[in-house]
């Protein structure tokens, strides 16, 4: 796996030790020619003290030259040589440090200097200069012989070995590779610390966000101090978990709802099958039984179908077929399938509506919202009670629809938490006809539809409004 | 025998006390956990069955209400939630057995069976005393080997005698463990039924089975 930490260290170590290897080369070759460069100089000037005691008399040279002075052109340790040679290529003299032997010829009677490497006769790698001079001469011969005397030219060729240069040379170059080197180590080690502390916070929320499963979605990601850089994405974090978890706890509520819905009913099935069977020539009991089992299924079968819906409209899976129609009259429709239920808890229904109420809804979506309040009005209302139902449409086009019924029991709080799925006053499921699914349904399906609807209570007279808002389609022509 | 059933569930409700009364039971039903509280605090029972989910009060107040009260009735938890951690909880509130919704009747009975015979610390089902043998599995009495024919509620007063052998049962606790509260029998029902159960279980001649102290009650001597 790619690291971050890992590749800045690299790459910064990378840059900083080639970074360091052509800043030592820069300043190796630097070092390298101003050494050379003195070695020359020192050459020319010894070469110029050998020069200076060349002299001629009378057409011969005379080198007043002191071996005490210059012990190395002897027997001192590191050995140099020389050689003059006469304009017509005698040898002059020798270095004593020859002993005998030579130095390679002169190449040329060029007067300026020339300089070049050569191996000297002990072996030993070594640097030659030669110039060609006037040897100056002697005094005395010079104000005798006058200016009729021809001045001769003579070689002088220098040799000193260069060894210990080329050690110094290697030993600089090797210093700036050293050095190069132990910077990008020392580089390498200094990122390493300081990216492992500064990328510390990052590494926590890594390991946190690491150690996140299904069962610690409450744990919310802590930066302290907090970061600039990580803030955003630490929210962001946060928020994602707190949906997580909201969602989770959803499903997890959603599931226990589920499985205590159809147990209870699975349960009465199965009591009622076996007490039928255990006494099966009872008939009367048999008879009540059947019906207490048709009517579980019947409660089962509605439970079911509203799970389903909800799933599908969630899903986005419910179709929705926009036609006009007149709301009044599927109002009235809706009042009509709830008459056997309002006429067991005796309960009167009033209708204020405008007549004819265009609208422009899927008909059979809005047909199980306004279904579902009427039927939620009936089943919690109190028996002998009435329910107000208007539906009236606004000077702006928009159409109000309202169910209103007592509800004595609720409180403020509850006019939110109605709409969760499975929701009811009492944490029993008492009521076999509803599996408090209903508004939840209702809220889905309009959210669906883009349509409003808002619980309302009336505190002084302990009334429930259910009301539904649906917006302006440009539609209100009669149908 | 005496059983209380708390559930909201009105079908379920019915049905379970129908098949409890039919088991020999005598069964009181309420729908919601006040009166579970109610019902369970001043009755006589011998189990409780209790459902978690009820209105008013739900089923674990009630459990750990009943507890408080130092009432040790045994209590058996219906319930839908079948988590193992839903289980540990209502166990550790006091509860004495815990069946998961949807459940079967038989085996429903037969830990009511159970916890009733725990009640009475009796390990087996069957219970002799004298000549007598009384199956409270099958509700069956032999009396020297010989099946005796008696009615359900001579079967339930007998087995309550049997069960509670060596202790005094006065007529009004006969009552309170024979019938659903509320009901009113009539005023001589239980020496009716001891005369009779006298006359089926008690061979001529022999010592008398069911004691008779004047002025306290009616007991079956332990030995």
């Amino acid at each position: 796996m790619r690291s971050i930490r890992r590749e800045l260290v690299l790459w910064l170590s990378i840059g900083t030790a080639v970074l360091s290897a052509v800043a030592g080369l820069v300043s190796g070759r630097v070092v390298e020619n101003r050494l050379r460069q003195d070695f020359d100089e020192d050459l020319l000037a010894t070469a110029q003290t050998i020069m200076s005691v060349t002299e001629q008399d009378a057409g011969r040279y005379v080198l007043e030259f002191s071996y005490e002075s210059m012990p190395q052109f002897s027997t001192k340790a590191p050995l140099e040589y020389f050689e003059t040679w006469s304009d017509i290529g005698e040898i002059v003299e020798r270095s004593r440090s020859l002993a005998g032997a030579g130095l390679e010829s002169p190449f040329s009677r060029d007067e300026s200097p020339q300089i070049w490497n050569a191996l000297l006769p002990d072996g030993r790698p070594g640097r030659l200069l030669q110039m060609t001079f006037v040897p100056q001469a002697e005094e005395e011969s010079a104000s005798i012989s006058g200016p009729q005397t021809r001045s001769r030219q003579a070689v002088l060729v220098l040799a000193r070995g260069r060894d210990e240069l080329e050690r110094f040379v290697r030993w600089v170059y090797l210093t700036d590779l050293a050095i190069a080197v132990g910077l990008a180590l020392a580089l390498a080690l200094c990122v390493e610390f300081v990216l492992r502390r500064g990328l510390a916070p990052l590494a926590k929320v890594a390991r946190d966000v690491g150690a996140l499963d299904e069962r610690s979605l409450e744990t919310r990601i802590e930066v302290s101090p907090a970061v600039d850089e990580l803030d955003p994405i630490v929210r962001r974090l946060n928020l994602l978990l707190e949906r997580l978890q909201a969602a989770f706890e959803r499903e997890r509520r959603f599931s226990g709802d589920v499985a205590h819905e159809l147990r209870t009913p699975v349960a009465e099935l199965r009591t009622l099958a076996e007490v039928g069977g255990r006494w099966s020539g009872d008939a009367a009991l048999a008879s009540a039984l059947f019906a207490d089992t048709a009517a579980v299924a019947e409660r089962m079968e509605r439970v079911v179908a509203q799970m389903m819906t909800l799933a599908r409209a969630e899903a986005g899976q419910e179709p929705i077929e926009s036609s006009p129609f007149d709301l009044a009259e599927l109002i009235d429709e809706c009042v009509v399938s709830c008459s056997p239920v309002t006429r067991d808890r005796r309960i009167s229904i009033e209708l204020h509506l405008d007549r004819p109420l265009p609208v422009f809804e899927d008909r059979n979506l809005l047909a199980v919202i306004l279904r579902n309040l009427l039927e939620n009005a009936v089943a919690h209302g109190p028996e002998d009670g009435t329910i107000t139902v208007e539906a009236h449409a606004t000077s702006d086009g928009e159409v109000r629809f309202t169910v209103t019924n007592a509800a004595p029991e609720l409180q403020r709080s509850d006019l939110e938490a109605m709409f969760g799925r499975f929701w009811t006053k009492d944490v029993a499921r008492s009521n076999a006809r509803h599996s408090g699914l209903g508004l939840s349904l209702v809220r889905t399906l309009a959210g669906l539809l883009g349509i409003e609807v808002e619980a309302r209570r009336d505190e002084i007279r302990g009334l429930l409004t259910l009301a539904v808002q649906l917006p302006a389609r440009g539609l209100r022509s009669p149908v | 025998m005496k059983v209380l059933v708390v559930e909201d569930s009105e079908r379920l409700r019915r049905s379970l006390g129908e098949g409890l009364r039919r088991s020999g039971f005598a069964v009181d039903l309420v729908d919601n956990g006040d009166d579970g509280l109610e019902y369970a605090t001043h009755g006589d029972h011998d189990v409780i069955v209790l459902d978690l989910m009820l209105p008013k009060l739900d089923g674990l107040s009630v459990l750990r209400r009943l507890r408080a009260l130092s009432k040790k009735t045994h209590v058996l938890v219906l319930s839908a939630r079948d988590r193992v951690d839903d289980r540990i909880e209502v166990l550790n509130a006091g509860a004495d057995d815990y069946l998961v919704k949807p459940f079967s009747f038989d085996e429903l009975l037969a830990r009511i069976h159970a916890l009733v015979r725990r009640s009475y610390a009796q390990k087996d089902p069957k219970v002799r005393v004298g000549n007598l043998e009384i199956d409270t599995l099958a509700k069956a009495v032999r009396l020297d080997g010989k099946p005796v024919d008696l009615s359900a509620m001579e079967y339930s007063l007998l087995e309550l005698l049997v069960l509670r052998r060596g202790r005094i049962l006065g007529r009004e606790e006969i009552l309170d463990r024979l019938y659903a509260s509320g009901l009113e029998p009539s005023s001589n029902i239980v020496e009716a039924m001891i005369y009779s159960l006298r006359q089926k279980v008690q061979p001529r001649g022999s010592p008398p089975l069911i004691v008779n102290r004047r002025g306290q009650g009616y007991l079956i001597e332990a030995s």
